[in-house]
């Protein structure tokens, strides 16, 4: 008798769980703006949904890790060359992807301006830290502070930004798990 | 309260983002990621202020800081050697290169380039009087550099095919003593995309 399929999981749940996740990995990979990386993450998560029914997940590791490896290989094999991706359509033809990019687009923009409105001692920190891409024990020194006083500063900094953000009725960041 | 895995995954955020991991540990970082979606949450929150850092571009040049340590002494002698100290600290604070290295820019508001930056020659530091012109080292590629100086508020800004600028005599004579003054330089392609943008370079008239 055929084994109890994985059909158990939710794979429409794992997808739009999964979707972000993988898209980001991809992103990290590939390139930020390449367009390439929509048709990888929909090529992952199609990948998944295959192996999960073909009973390939056997559930002695988490559902992520699972896609993490698929997602891991699926970089490498774009990255030599070895397959070309299954495009839909050429991306730029996409409205739906243009809407999705011009929304990011405006999405860092807005948060870029509450960056440069910032009190200066906040957005001195970010900008040695993470515009010059000091360590935390230079940047420490470059301020005349101890170094667990960068990770407050950057932490506070970012409780500002989320803040003026929620005055403005805006989501520029993903919400918060707090 | 959060788990040890946890914590110590928020040390790690930064890092990943920078590049700063071996491949085992950024490879664990993004395994727990994937099956964690707070910590998921929060490395995607850092990466958005991270490219909202970049692209806001650098900060002003900071105020000279007042020397709030050395202002304890209490010695009446040890008066005139702080204030040369002070002097000195800020003289030397404010001729420290703040190019580390070359610093990532948007070329069209949205991508992330790396490249030479323009480098400020001068003016830098405490000058004694007000400024007559600006210099800068440009770079290859460049028809056009936009030079912009501001305090407080903005002073200048201006156009140039040189790498040099000659500033009014009317606008230099807004500077005032003991004010500190920051510029910047942006070089220009010939069809207005932006190739490098100098970090900022501080100075104030000391007289």
């Amino acid at each position: 008798m055929k084994p109890p399929p994985k059909a158990e999981i939710d794979l429409e749940a794992v997808v739009a769980k999964y979707r972000p996740v993988v898209g980001f990995k991809i992103r990290r990979a590939v390139g930020w703006d390449n367009p390439d990386w929509e048709d990888l993450t929909n090529e992952v998560l199609t990948q998944t949904i295959a192996a999960v029914r073909a009973g390939e997940f056997r559930g002695d590791s988490q559902i992520g890790t699972f896609i993490y490896t698929i997602t891991c290989r699926r970089i490498v094999d774009h990255i030599r060359g070895k397959s070309k991706i299954a495009r839909r359509f050429p991306a730029e033809n996409d409205p739906a992807s243009s809407q999705d990019r011009l929304e990011e687009h405006e999405r860092i923009r807005g948060l870029a301006a509450a960056v440069s409105a910032l009190p200066p001692k906040y957005r001195e920190v970010l900008d040695l830290y993470y515009y010059q891409e000091l360590s935390r024990e230079e940047t420490a020194l470059r301020l005349g502070l101890a170094p667990a006083r960068v990770s407050e500063r950057v932490h506070y900094a970012l409780k500002l930004l989320r803040n003026q953000m929620r005055r403005a009725a805006k989501s520029f960041f993903p919400p918060s798990p707090d | 309260m959060r788990r040890p895995e946890h914590l110590e995954f928020e040390r790690q955020i930064d890092d990943y983002l920078l590049g700063r991991l071996s491949a085992e540990e950024a490879e664990c970082f993004e395994k727990h990621y994937f099956d964690c979606p707070a910590c998921f949450q929060r490395t995607a929150e850092r990466a958005a202020l991270l490219e909202a850092v970049r692209q806001a571009g650098p900060a002003p040049a900071p105020a000279v800081r007042p020397a709030k340590k050395r202002s304890r002494i209490r010695f009446r002698l040890a008066w005139s050697a702080a204030g040369a100290a002070v002097l000195l600290a800020a003289a030397v604070f404010l001729m420290v290169p703040r190019t580390p290295r070359p610093p990532d820019f948007p070329d069209s508001g949205t991508r992330i380039i790396r490249g030479a930056p323009v480098v400020l020659i001068a003016p830098v530091g405490i000058l004694e009087e007000n400024p007559k012109s600006f210099a800068w080292r440009g770079v290859g590629g460049a028809a056009e550099y936009r030079i912009t100086v501001e305090g407080l508020e903005p002073v200048w800004t201006a156009e140039t095919g040189e790498t040099s600028a000659v500033i009014p005599a009317e606008i230099a004579a807004r500077f005032l003593p003991g004010k500190t003054y920051s510029w910047t330089v942006k070089a220009y392609a010939a069809e207005g995309t932006l190739l490098a943008v100098s970090p900022a370079a501080a100075f104030s008239i000391g007289r």
